[in-house]
């Protein structure tokens, strides 16, 4: 008896498995490919470099105005904002497996009945779909420019940052954004009911350009409303906090946990209730 | 290619091809307008977004006043109603930066044949595409700010001269952008893909046009680079005119250099487009 329960137990371990290893297969495929993507217009990825280096430069001259004529930010001084800066433009850890990105498109799928090369595929659609907007060397083009200006200024101003601090306060950004798109994704799955809701979502998410600003130096309403309810808060005050080692680890930590563990579930209830008002007439 | 067609026989003399053209335009004008029609919901949310920036926009300043009366020369409420004409204006100008993606899509695709095979002018068609949701935009804009500023005793000036040299340097800044991101997306015909070079020049008009921070803010050396520009007609000039921080007799000035560039800037996108039309190639079919 006990041997047949280990022969379950391990064929349901080695189906699993190979479950995984699709989900692994896709991911790859869809890395792969935006490599060759890349060299084929190698003059217009470095463009975009400096592109996105000037894009990031706009805050930067944003709090060198700021401030000198203020002096500092509600306490935060022109050193600490400009790691702030750095860290806010770094991409979470989760696009590079999971990249809800393009929600916008999304709806557009749901009403053009364009769902169903999703639903055929032997993984879960929400997989499928996220997979689509996975792309390495998108991440490593958007991670490596603001990791740089990180470091140049943790070492420029003498930043108190350890590695495993600068580690921790990335794992936390990380969660934050991915809260951020599993809410986005919730959001966008009205479409099935509703129609054309990327208007409607854009607005609800343009709460987070208050993430771009220190969320410490907001009233408390406001304060509990980008911490717990719309975290925009853990897109770069926290985890900057942290990395400065001025927030409490114990207590981020675990509303960030809490929080993607509570839009797993919502997600994935969500999905199952509105997916079956789905209908497309195929082919 | 297209001036050739209008001057041609078939298309008769020259006056009425110019009016067909014009007609042209107002016609993609009136279509686009439709097309909002389409996406009700979602472009009142873009217009219901206005009051979120500025929600975001009144917690930062207010950290960055804390208790001092002004900043650099502005008190708390003209900061605000810069930021807030401002996101008025915004979606105004911005129409104008789709002429880049029409463009160099059509290019691109080849779609572009159609059109100079055509007796129409393709800059007056473009224009008038990114002219409906503008004048769509600008309708909206204008109704949100006369009833915020009723509403909220905003400190603009409304004299007569001041609200005619906002309503056409802002006319000016939409051309401005329309006339760059126009002259990008020719680069097509020599470069393949522009939209990087876009994007660059998007960051250019963040810096300089005033919709970050106000120019007066901005490192002197910013500053030096932000006067010379025409990018400030965007938003500061406009802007700044309205809420009186320009002297009256300044503006006459200003009006001409906004004019003086979009005349060069329409030069250098007409030597453009006649020479990038001649590398044009398409299959047809």
């Amino acid at each position: 008896m006990a041997h047949e329960l280990r022969a379950k137990h391990w064929r349901v371990l080695a189906e699993q498995g190979r479950v995984l290893a699709k989900h692994r297969r896709i991911l790859v495929r869809y890395w792969a490919i935006t490599f060759s993507s890349f060299s084929q217009f190698t003059w217009d990825v470095w463009l975009s470099i400096v592109q996105f280096v000037f894009y990031m430069c706009r805050s930067l001259v944003f709090w060198w105005a700021v401030t000198g004529v203020a002096g500092d930010f509600a306490g935060w001084t022109m050193s600490e904002l400009a790691l702030f800066t750095a860290v806010s433009y770094l991409p979470g850890l989760h696009s590079l497996f999971w990249n809800f990105w393009n929600s916008a498109s999304f709806s557009d799928k749901i009403l053009r009945g364009e769902l169903d090369k999703y639903l055929a595929r032997p993984v879960h659609p929400l997989f499928a779909l996220a997979a689509e907007d996975v792309h390495l060397a998108h991440f490593l083009k958007y991670f490596l420019p603001p990791l740089a200006m990180a470091l140049v200024f943790i070492a420029r101003y003498d930043l108190p940052v350890t590695g495993w601090s600068f580690v921790g306060g990335y794992l936390l950004l990380s969660a934050g954004k991915l809260v951020l798109t599993m809410m986005r994704a919730t959001a966008s799955m009205l479409a099935f009911r509703h129609g054309e809701v990327s208007g409607l979502e854009a607005l609800l998410f343009q709460f987070t350009a208050l993430g771009s600003y220190p969320v410490t130096a907001f009233p408390d309403a406001l304060r509990f409303f980008l911490g717990y309810l719309l975290p925009a808060a853990f897109t770069a005050t926290y985890p900057t906090l942290f990395m400065l080692g001025k927030a409490d680890g114990i207590r981020v930590f675990g509303i960030a946990a809490g929080l993607c563990v509570f839009w797993v579930v919502v997600m994935l209830k969500t999905w199952s209730v509105t997916a079956r008002d789905y209908e497309s007439p195929g082919g | 290619m297209t001036r050739e067609l209008s001057a041609s026989p078939a298309c008769g003399p020259r006056r009425p091809a110019l009016v067909k053209n014009l007609f042209v335009g107002l016609c993609a004008f009136r279509l686009q307008l439709r097309r909002l029609r389409e996406y009700a919901l979602s472009f009142w949310s873009s217009l219901a977004s206005i009051p979120v920036l500025m929600v975001v926009t009144y917690f930062a300043w207010r950290v960055v006043f804390g208790g001092r009366t002004t900043v650099n020369g502005y008190t708390f409420a003209g900061i605000l109603s810069y930021y807030f004409l401002m996101r008025v204006v915004s979606p105004v100008i911005w129409q104008a930066g789709a002429v880049a993606w029409n463009v160099w899509q059509d290019i691109n695709s080849g779609n572009l044949a159609s059109y100079l095979a055509r007796p129409l002018d393709y800059n007056l068609l473009s224009l008038g595409k990114c002219a409906g949701p503008a004048f769509c935009n600008m309708v909206a804009g204008t109704i949100t700010y006369a009833g915020a500023t009723f509403v909220l005793r905003l400190p603009v000036v409304l004299t007569p001269t001041r609200v005619a040299f906002f309503a056409t340097s802002v006319l000016g800044g939409f051309l401005i952008v329309y006339l760059t991101q126009f002259i990008v997306a020719v680069l097509a015909f020599w470069i393949g893909r522009t939209d990087t070079l876009r994007d660059l020049l998007y960051e250019m008009y963040a810096f300089f046009s005033g919709s970050i921070i106000p120019n007066d803010f901005l490192p002197p050396l910013l500053q030096q680079v932000a006067g010379f520009l025409p990018l400030r007609f965007l938003f500061y000039v406009p802007v700044s005119g309205l809420l009186g921080r320009l002297p009256t007799d300044e503006l006459p000035g200003l009006l001409l250099t906004e004019f003086a560039w979009i005349v060069g800037l329409a030069l250098v996108l007409r030597i453009l487009w006649r020479r990038g039309v001649t590398r044009f190639e398409a299959q047809g079919g």
